[in-house]
């Protein structure tokens, strides 16, 4: 159902500026205008808290804290030390981040310098020799005897330091006067010259001093891992922040209209609470003066919804394709009946059904979802059943025929082919008297009847001669419906032909529309030989079901024991697939038929949804209006 | 005799149907999930938390490849070959089999590919605007219809084979 709403007027003085927005937003009641609306960026405090979140989370194997449900006014209190603790978690993470430099240039130093360790002098003072030059360098371990025979030549002092699996590393002592031709021979040989680090301890001492300093950074960072870890436990007080900050930040997005002390708003309140929201803001004491009146007719409304609680998951649906005007029927609760049927008869099994009912019946107990999620699951619940009762018509569990069924669509699928087909023309039918009603709401009935009355009448005459003609029926019966139907018939063609051009001045072009009107029966056929498609999807997931069950059979008996094993595995497999598979297209295609087939016939859509000023809840579960821990309300 | 296929027996009739059936079907859907697959790991690369609305879009054409499994199956147990010991099948017989597995074999091979690229654009589409994925979703099931009615032909001339 499409509820109707009021425009309503708020004037309220400056003083009570926070209080008031604090009611609105708790409560959710009032959706102020877009040209209330500007734009704000994310407060710093809240970047804050969500990169602290981000920091704690990367180091916890399994988030938590999330899902709370707390009280209204512990959502409204907002705690400074927890604010404190995400500057402090930023600023750890920042000295983390500098460590961890630190250590990585630490580590390189460290390794440079590892082969050179034996070195007896330390490096400074090398470059202090007057009258000899010592070059540090690696070079190939083949190349060491050719190199060793040309050092020899020039009379230099070569020692080996140390040598890995392909280098050795050396020191070599030369004459001053013979460094030039030392670097020439040391080019032409690969030999890697190491450039000489002015410390003034020897290697030896050096190496050490960096591996001490490199175990002190790494206890630093360890311990701040561990704060965090440790701060692990106030991760709920973070999100709850976060939480706030979100609400806090999107009640500073609203603008208001004011003159010294007073201030003033404009937005939309569903008609049936607008006495509530007067009554909240009487109940706090606050000076307000509140305006309403109805809609204009060339002014946008949002549309609310208000649906029981099997219909309202399937707005989802709907909001998905298009959300309803606020001057059209609501189509949901016409659409989740046929969306639960034709779902349930796709899927077509009493295991898988009561699959369905078991998983999503539980994720919905344990599993605190929200917002489309639990729509979603919600609506797969519901389906279960009509998948189950399908299957118990199918004579199907997991794909193992139970017992002689109804109907058997693999055997013989043409009665289900039938079915189907008649399911789809009340689909339409009923697609086409929502149409009706929509014309009559908009007070254009002549085009109502042109274009659905008139289909009304041959598709529910077409149906009369079908079943006249082909069922076996005494023949008094047999000609009362074929003459009824022929009467049907031509009440809908001459609808068609006396309406169609009424938008048209001339003759000839009221005669030219007439006929394109009756062309557009090709289109209603199309659309019911469409619905064939739930006889298809019922089949293949039957057959498919079969075929999984023929596979572990047959793995099952040909080896021993070991064929048990892996019959087993491939019927599991088998089913979770052809499951998924299964819920996927019924889930797409029982959609299509809503979208295409039945909205195609009467639904507009286009219009908006009603989102008031409300908390802004993203790990929060929910925040209870009274001040008890029950869940006496829930949000949204 | 200029063609090879013209002396073909019952069964190598049938199993030719087979083989196209599940080939041309699982070609075609295996082509389509992976154009699909081009659009998802790109999109992906940039907004890694559309994974399940991506994955999704990708899924939908691999239905080809399982109706043309659907329809090799029922044509191997109609035939008798999973319980072994079939060892003739009249020529006629034969090509009537063959003919049921035609229709989901061209329109699984066609239709799989074009669905995929229906898919890849979609899928660019989400990576935009995420909120929009389901009309994405509907308009590349609209190419599907014609692999189910083919599906549907193939099962209807299928109850009819001897």
């Amino acid at each position: 159902m499409i509820v109707s709403m009021q425009k309503v007027k708020l004037f309220f003085l400056e003083s009570d500026k926070s209080e008031i927005l604090n009611e609105l937003q708790s409560h959710a009641l009032f959706m102020p205008d877009k040209k209330h609306y500007q734009a704000v960026n994310p407060s710093q405090d809240l970047v804050r808290v969500s990169k602290a979140i981000e920091i704690i989370e990367k180091h916890l194997k399994k988030s938590n804290g999330n899902n709370a449900i707390v009280t209204k006014s512990d959502f409204n209190q907002i705690d400074l030390n927890v604010s404190e603790l995400a500057s402090n978690i930023l600023d750890m993470q920042n000295t983390y981040y500098k460590l961890e430099e630190n250590n990585k240039s630490l580590k390189d130093r460290y390794k440079d310098l590892l082969p050179y360790k034996n070195l007896s002098v330390s490096q400074g003072r090398l470059d202090t020799l007057r009258f000899t030059s010592v070059t540090l360098g690696f070079m190939p371990i083949d190349k060491y005897d050719k190199f060793k025979g040309q050092m020899d030549t020039l009379e230099a002092e070569v020692e080996i330091l140390s040598s890995d699996s392909d280098n050795h590393y050396v020191s070599i002592l030369v004459d001053k006067d013979q460094s030039e031709q030392l670097s020439d021979i040391l080019e032409s040989l690969n030999f890697s010259i190491q450039p000489n680090k002015p410390y003034e301890a020897t290697n030896e001492a050096v190496i050490a001093s960096f591996s001490k300093e490199m175990d002190a950074v790494t206890e630093q960072m360890q311990s701040i891992v561990e704060f965090f870890v440790k701060s692990s436990k106030d991760l709920s007080a973070l999100k709850l922040l976060h939480d706030q900050l979100l609400s806090k930040d999107n009640k500073q997005q609203i603008t208001f209209l004011n003159t010294q002390d007073t201030l003033y708003v404009e937005g939309w309140v569903r008609g049936d609470q607008v006495d509530d929201l007067k009554q909240i803001l009487n109940d706090k004491g606050l000076a307000f003066e509140l305006e309403q009146r109805d809609p204009l007719p060339d002014e946008s409304v949002p549309t609310a919804l208000k649906n029981n609680r099997f219909v309202k998951p399937f707005e989802y649906i709907t909001n998905q394709f298009s959300p309803p005007a606020s001057n059209e029927v609501d189509p949901n609760p016409s659409m989740s009946l046929w969306y639960w049927l034709i779902f349930g008869i796709m899927m077509g099994d009493v295991g898988y059904g009561i699959v369905m009912l078991v998983a999503f019946g539980s994720l919905l107990k344990f599993g605190k979802l929200r917002g489309a999620m639990k729509d979603l699951v919600n609506i797969f619940f519901y389906t279960g059943i009509t998948a189950m009762f399908a299957g118990f018509i199918f004579g199907s569990m997991f794909g193992a025929t139970l017992y002689t069924p109804l109907l058997d669509p693999i055997s013989d699928p043409i009665p289900m082919l039938i079915i189907s087909l008649i399911l789809g023309v009340i689909h339409i039918i009923h697609g086409l008297v929502l149409k009706l009603i929509n014309s009559y709401k908009q007070k254009d009935m002549l085009g109502g009847l042109s274009d659905a009355g008139s289909w009304i009448f041959i598709l529910v005459g077409l149906s009369l001669f079908i079943v006249g003609n082909f069922i076996e029926l005494p023949s008094l019966f047999q000609n009362l419906l074929t003459y009824t139907s022929y009467v049907l018939m031509a009440i809908g063609v001459i609808f068609i032909l006396l309406f169609s051009g009424r938008d048209q001045k001339t003759i000839p072009g009221k005669i030219t529309s007439a006929f394109a009107g009756l062309y557009s029966s090709t289109s209603y056929l199309s659309d019911i030989l469409s619905y064939s498609r739930i006889l298809a999807l019922a089949l293949s997931t039957a057959v498919i079901a079969f075929t999984m069950n023929l596979l572990a059979q047959m793995v099952w008996s040909s080896i021993p024991v070991l064929g048990i094993l892996f019959g087993i595995v491939i019927y599991l497999i088998g089913h979770t697939f052809n499951f998924v598979m299964g819920m996927l297209s019924a889930y797409v295609h029982a959609g299509r038929l809503q979208y295409l087939e039945f909205y195609g016939k009467f639904y507009e859509g286009g219009g908006y949804l009603f989102e008031p000023l409300q908390l802004q809840l993203k790990y929060v579960y929910q925040v209870n209006l009274k001040e008890t821990k029950e869940n006496n309300k829930e949000i949204n | 005799m200029p063609f090879v296929f013209l002396q073909f027996d019952g069964i190598t009739w049938a199993l030719l149907g087979v083989v196209l059936a599940i080939g041309l079907a699982g070609a075609g859907s295996a082509i389509g999930v992976a154009i699909a697959g081009k659009a998802a790991t790109g999109v992906l690369s940039e907004k890694p938390e559309l994974f399940g609305k991506v994955l999704v879009l990708q899924a939908l054409s691999g239905t080809q490849g399982i109706y043309g499994f659907l329809v090799a199956v029922l044509l191997l147990v109609r035939m008798g070959w999973l319980e072994g010991g079939l060892t003739t099948l009249p020529e006629v017989t034969g090509q009537m089999y063959f003919m049921a597995a035609l229709p989901i074999a061209i329109v699984g091979l066609i239709s799989g590919i074009y669905q995929g690229k229906i898919s890849a654009t979609s899928i660019l589409m989400t990576g935009k605007r995420p909120e929009v994925s389901t009309r994405g979703i509907t308009m590349t099931a609209l190419v599907e219809t014609y692999a189910i009615l083919a599906l549907l032909v193939s099962i209807l001339m299928w109850t009819q084979l001897p």
